[in-house]
């Protein structure tokens, strides 16, 4: 076997900085492990003596609602944002011309742009809603969702319109000369030829609303409407006991970790997509 | 099936004038070829015709009704792109499908008239496979299919043997042409091919830069190209375009072109006329002698031997001539042969405005 | 061309709805900025740009311009610098998969909520359990990682291992964007894995560099998630954002807005260039 310096040095660095980048994940996974006993006596990212489960059983139990709550808002509100993002996203293709130049890149302004800068008029608007269609909606799981559809949607569209974008314009041609309409030429071939395009928007729109703190937290009172809210309850509280916090926080993070281990494809290509376009 | 009329078409990109003032009438029933080389504007028109561009200005009628603000899912056009465009995803068989099920017809109709248009085309035997399995030619043929699948007011194609490989396209040819006459309908078929026009069509339109140089009935458009340009490009080969001069006229005209003079009987040239002009010579009315004591002598300067015939370029006392033999001739460059003009088969077109003044025969 | 301005309108309505309530909501920025509203003012009383005088004499608003600019500074240059290292180590690797797995890898704090790792790192940081005590062990001297400034250098470095993976994927994707012809002319001459990536394929990358300086820009004018739920509103680590928050958790809604205001125009400096002519010229490719 041939003698590559380049790849011995390749392999060093990266066993180095592999090492320091599982640190974290390293400790909060021993941590949750460990019982009441152990995490005062031990360091952090000593092994655990004996495993102890009941922390992670117990954690689990605290988690729940807002899990479920979680899971609740971020998966529909996905689906939708996603969809009605790539029809609109479609439409914005097909109509070409002015539209097709200026309103994608006034979408993506929309999306760089700082979200949290928004979050007060959105909440003022939210509370004059309120006052008019006399319905609850601030502190509310229906509300959050609102509020959530408001924020991703525009992120959805941007990123179907790049995979739209690319897909070959004389096939979309074809089926227009076909005598397909619009939303015909969408569902039969648009929709089938942007597949992984579509399931890659999904994850990684998925994956950000579950991970995401600052809308939560300024929409809703408590810590039960979200799961970060939760993981946040845990922070603050004095003492020297980390394991019930590892736990909750190794918990909260499973699905969206899970995700991104078993279709982490889908989270990169959407992440990719969304910072540069789609290559 | 309907006449096909479009007035005046202009349509600008970027930064190129991709079409300036297009006319012209495809007749219902016809073969119409629109001939031109790269560029000229001839996918634009087509795209302009199906509805998938908007012309600047100009319109398009079909059948007497103006069409042009129709969007192209409403008006009933079949096309074959140049790439075939056909989806990946579908089997040949709904591909070709495709049209007749945008129509909403019942599945045995769509079954009789698949099967009927894949056996005219000789895809019977791979309308299960998928796209990516088969080769490029029979890619082609399904695109044509799904074209010819529909009743439309008019097909389209857009030069759709240009991307195969010239042994299948010369094949095609004579078997393209009795398929779509069988199928019957307004035809307007867009090539950069002389042979390919001449083999397919009825009529021609001759676009050059976005500009209609000629149109009419094929052969009289070929046997007698309105100006220089027309005779430029539309022939195969091209036709040598010379300078001369006009030294006289009577009982025909007498060209001087430098390397030698030619009477060219029955020729008559308009008063106004005078001094220079251009003359026209095919390449397959040079004949190269190989004995004999007749003849202008020319230097070979290479020899492109094309399948079974040969391009000789020539290089006769200063002047660029090529001449055309039916068979693979081979001759060093540098070696000189003896040439023979049949004044009978020249062209005269005049010096300034490059009109045709005289065609033989 | 071939959608009617109806058939649009129904199709793109939602979307459109979302993005004008988005814009409202600048819109209000700005307004509400311009007066007194506030809890112990509740009336839009126009002050011009008082509240902008205000909000630049707030000591602690400065302040957290200077954090902001600190972690975007830093951020941009040991992102790039970690990225590029990461990307560099990676592409030395011939097979794909091994590539991708790789990449994958670094990339995943990405999918970890980020106070789930400011959790963690609170608790790495700290000077009785965390990293400290294997500092002693190893007899070098303890660091008091969350104390005054060190808290926002740690943080920083947090930082830079949540964005870092995301860096390099940024560069391995401008690398495998060199064409291939010219890396294949470069090793027949000669060269060696080194010149390689020094001569050839970093100058190819100057797309992942930008775009890499962009984002990290970007994520550090948004941050909040990791300080707040590290040190809440600590001054050492108060970004713009944090004020902002803070500000509207108080219901000073005047000042919060115009630092909403202030926040919008800074990220529309790179925004705004970024949206126009970068996607118009790399994705939807109209020159």
């Amino acid at each position: 076997m041939k003698f590559k310096l380049n790849v011995l040095v390749a392999t060093v660095i990266l066993v180095a900085t592999s090492t320091l980048w599982i640190l974290p994940l390293y400790a909060l996974v021993a941590g949750s492990v460990k019982s009441l006993a152990d995490a005062m006596g031990s360091p952090l990212l000593d092994l655990p003596r004996i495993p102890d489960f009941e922390t992670i059983v117990r954690a689990f139990n605290a988690l729940a609602g807002s899990m479920l709550n979680t899971a609740i808002i971020a998966i529909p509100a996905t689906f939708i944002a996603v969809l009605i993002g790539s029809l609109a996203a479609f439409a914005i293709y097909l109509r070409g011309g002015r539209v097709a130049n200026y309103v994608p890149p006034l979408i993506a302004i929309t999306t760089y742009i700082p979200y949290q800068a928004l979050i007060v008029p959105l909440i003022s608007l939210i509370r004059q809603a309120e006052e008019v269609l006399k319905v609850p909606l601030y502190d509310t799981l229906h509300g959050l969702f609102i509020v959530f559809l408001i924020y991703y949607t525009p992120m959805a569209t941007l990123l179907m319109f790049i995979f739209t974008n690319n897909l070959p314009r004389e096939i979309v041609e074809a089926a227009l000369v076909d005598g397909m309409k619009p939303m015909t030429v969408y569902r039969r071939v648009v929709l089938p030829l942007l597949g992984p395009g579509f399931v890659a928007t999904l994850i990684f729109m998925l994956v950000q609303m579950w991970n995401n703190f600052f809308i939560p937290l300024s929409m809703t009172r408590g810590y039960e409407k979200h799961i970060t809210l939760r993981i946040f309850s845990y922070v603050g509280q004095a003492g020297t006991i980390y394991n019930e916090m590892f736990a909750a926080a190794a918990i909260g993070s499973l699905p969206p970790l899970l995700i991104f281990v078993f279709l982490g494809r889908y989270f990169v290509r959407g992440l990719l997509t969304f910072t540069g376009g789609g290559r | 099936m309907v006449d096909v009329v479009v007035k005046d078409l202009y349509k600008k990109y970027r930064r190129k004038e991709a079409l300036k003032g297009v006319s012209f009438e495809a007749l219902e029933g016809k073969i119409t070829v629109l001939f031109g080389p790269v560029g000229a504007g001839k996918t634009t028109t087509l795209r302009i015709i199906a509805g998938l561009e908007r012309p600047d200005r100009g319109r398009v009628f079909f059948g007497g009704a103006d069409v042009t603000d129709r969007p192209p899912q409403e008006r009933n056009v079949g096309l074959v792109f140049q790439t075939f465009a056909l989806y990946p995803h579908l089997s040949v068989y709904e591909n070709i499908a495709s049209p007749l099920r945008a129509q909403g017809l019942p599945q045995s109709e769509i079954d009789e008239k698949v099967r009927r248009v894949a056996e005219m085309l000789r895809i019977s035997d791979i309308l299960e496979k998928g796209p990516a399995e088969i080769s490029g030619g029979q890619r082609q043929r399904v695109a044509i299919a799904r074209a010819l699948v529909k009743d439309a007011a008019v097909y389209l194609f857009d030069e759709p043997l240009t991307n195969l490989d010239y042994k299948i396209r010369e094949a095609m040819r004579g078997e393209l042409r009795k398929i779509l006459k069988e199928r019957g309908g307004t035809m307007i078929w867009a090539t950069p091919d002389p042979q390919e026009a001449l083999a397919l069509g009825d009529y021609v339109v001759v676009l050059h830069n976005g500009v209609v140089e000629a149109q009419g009935e094929i052969h009289e458009v070929y046997n007698r190209p309105r100006n220089t340009t027309v005779a430029k490009y539309f022939s195969y080969p091209s036709m040598n375009l010379i300078k001369g001069v006009v030294k006289s006229r009577e009982d025909g005209v007498l060209v001087d072109l430098g390397f030698t003079a030619l009477k060219v009987p029955r020729a008559k040239l308009p008063e106004e006329v005078a001094g220079e002009v251009v003359v026209g010579i095919r390449p397959t009315d040079i004949k190269i002698l190989l004995a004999g004591e007749h003849g202008i002598w020319g230097t070979v300067v290479l020899t492109e031997v094309l399948g079974s015939e040969t391009l000789v370029h020539l290089d006769v006392a200063g002047t660029r001539l090529v001449a055309h033999v039916p068979e693979i001739f081979r001759a060093p460059p540098g070696s000189s042969v003896r040439l023979l003009i049949d004044p009978g088969r020249v062209y005269l077109f005049d010096r300034s405005t490059g009109e045709l003044l005289h065609a033989p025969g | 061309m071939a959608l009617k301005l109806r058939q649009f309108a129904l199709m793109a309505l939602p979307v459109l709805l979302f993005i004008i309530i988005l814009w409202y909501g600048i819109g209000w920025n700005i307004y509400v900025s311009l007066t007194s509203y506030s809890l112990y003012k509740p009336r839009l009383d126009f002050v011009g740009l008082g509240t902008y005088s205000d909000l630049f004499s707030d000591t602690a608003f400065i302040n957290a311009i200077k954090i902001t600019f600190a972690w975007a500074a830093l951020l941009v240059l040991l992102g790039n610098l970690v990225g590029l290292l990461i990307a560099v180590a990676i592409f030395q690797f011939e097979s794909a998969r091994l590539r991708s797995l790789l990449t994958s890898y670094f990339v995943y704090p990405l999918a970890v909520p980020l106070v789930a790792s400011g959790v963690i790192w609170r608790w790495l940081f700290d000077s009785a359990k965390g990293f400290n005590v294997y500092l002693s062990k190893l007899g070098l001297p303890e660091i008091q990682w969350l104390s005054g400034w060190n808290a926002l250098w740690s943080l920083i470095g947090v930082s830079v291992w949540v964005y870092g993976g995301f860096i390099a994927l940024l560069y391995l994707a401008a690398f495998y964007n060199v064409p291939r012809d010219v890396i294949d002319s470069a090793l027949v001459d000669g060269a060696d894995a080194l010149t390689l990536m020094a001569k050839v394929v970093i100058p190819h990358s100057k797309l992942g560099l930008l775009l890499g300086t962009i984002f990290s820009f970007l994520f550090a004018l948004q941050m909040f998630d990791l300080p707040y739920s590290v040190l809440f509103t600590n001054p050492f680590t108060m970004t713009m954002v944090i004020y902002m928050y803070n500000k509207f958790a108080y219901m000073i809604i005047n000042i919060s807005a115009a630092a909403c205001v202030f926040l919008i125009a800074l990220s529309a400096i790179i925004v705004i260039p970024y949206a126009t002519y970068g996607i118009r010229k790399w994705i939807l490719k109209v020159m």
